[in-house]
């Protein structure tokens, strides 16, 4: 789809206004922050904090008023985001660090504080851009070991041992032809959590349009694509530039 | 009074297709409505049946105004006979097709709460309150060829 001139028009002053980069340093102290805590999940790939500088681009930019208050508009009347957030609902529990997730239960600061704004619409980007699943997560590695009586099932057993029908799978290959009385069962205490178990692409403009934005605005992905392409034309002291 | 106006309700619901001044009701009453969005798509996609009752699948977007770039608010909605909201499942470029019984076919696969697994089939139980997703290949869709066909899908 091709963007229009008008908004074409509306971000080119970044190329030469310094104020446009205004929150670059606390985009990448942020994403670095993520990078090195999500690092270890599954399928996790660094991420260019430029993506977000973009997204902030489109969502206000610095000749819109909302620059100064939420630059990434999360928390703005009727967004979902922030509740989202505030619930610790999609995973983003698993996001945010405690700090954080204290800070964003504010809703009034959110939207009136910029780089607390932008902190949360990160949080709710990284929550968005995750894959999550309920898994068996084991609480305690030391392997106990536990006598099959009469009437028993994994799902009873696991039940009374605080540990999960997965565990007990995992730690007896075959354990449902186990389930005898008299038999004895290998198993870690154990509990049923959310854990993220994939990332989607971060370099694929459409993904994020389609998981920050939610399809409300069908050029967000040509915006983000035509303003990443205008952060190689930025007119700035050598240090200032991205 | 309540039962009879219950009763009046449940037969709409039985018609074929709900009005969207109906849906735009039903949905403001119960609040799924969010008062500082603007409705830009309702529609009443298909019925399902479940345990041999009817409920209704409606297709709502919604957009947030924003500073510059409105964000969208997706959501396929179920409805029970007297339009009472059971389930709310968000989603983002996917959209509902078709009903086939207590299943749902969606354009594309998409995640239920942000959670594995994902899918493009909804099959609804326990009154619609559980779904289930499962993945079907597009060019397996259970409907046949217009030709073969005399009414439209439910």
């Amino acid at each position: 789809m091709a963007l229009s001139q008008k908004w074409k028009d509306s971000v080119e002053p970044g190329v030469t206004d310094a104020a446009w980069d205004n929150y670059d340093s606390g985009i990448q102290t942020e994403i670095a922050a993520c990078n090195l805590r999500l690092k270890d999940t599954p399928g996790y790939k660094t991420v260019d904090w430029k993506v977000v500088k973009a997204m902030l681009w489109v969502e206000s930019g610095a000749s819109s008023p909302a620059w100064n208050t939420a630059p990434i508009q999360i928390g703005v009347p009727g967004d979902p985001g922030l509740g989202v957030l505030q619930r610790g609902d999609n995973g983003s529990d698993l996001i945010m660090t405690t700090d954080l997730a204290n800070r964003v239960k504010n809703t009034q600061k959110v939207t009136t504080d910029p780089n607390l704004n932008i902190q949360a619409g990160i949080a709710y980007l990284f929550t968005q851009m995750s894959k999550s699943d309920i898994v068996s997560v084991v609480d305690d590695p030391a392997v106990l070991s536990y006598t099959v009586v009469a009437g028993d099932s994994l799902d009873k057993i696991s039940k009374k041992l605080g540990t999960t029908v997965d565990n007990l799978k995992s730690q007896n290959p075959g354990a449902g032809a186990m389930i005898r009385p008299n038999a004895v069962l290998k198993y870690q205490k154990a509990t049923m959590k959310r854990q993220i178990v994939g990332w989607r692409d971060f370099n694929v403009m459409t993904t994020i349009a389609d998981r920050y934005n939610g399809g409300g605005d069908p050029d967000y992905a040509a915006k983000l694509v035509y303003v990443l392409d205008l952060f190689k034309k930025l007119k700035r002291p050598a240090t200032a530039t991205p | 009074m309540k039962r009879i106006l219950l009763l009046l309700l449940s037969l709409t619901a039985a018609g074929q297709a709900v009005s969207r001044d109906r849906l735009y009701s039903a949905l403001l009453e119960n609040k799924v409505l969010d008062p500082d969005r603007k409705v830009v798509h309702l529609s009443h996609t298909c019925d399902l049946q479940i345990n041999g009752r009817r409920y209704l699948v409606v297709d709502l977007q919604e957009v947030v105004p924003a500073a510059r770039s409105p964000r969208g608010v997706n959501r396929i909605v179920v409805l029970d006979s007297t339009f009472k909201p059971l389930k709310d499942i968000e989603y983002g470029t996917h959209r509902p097709l078709f009903c086939v019984d207590n299943r749902l076919y969606v354009y594309g696969d998409l995640a239920i709460d942000n959670l594995a697994p994902v899918g493009n089939v909804l099959t609804f139980s326990d009154q619609g309150h559980v779904v289930k997703l499962s993945h079907v290949e597009a060019n397996e869709y259970p409907v046949p060829v217009t030709r073969l066909r005399k009414s439209p899908p439910q």
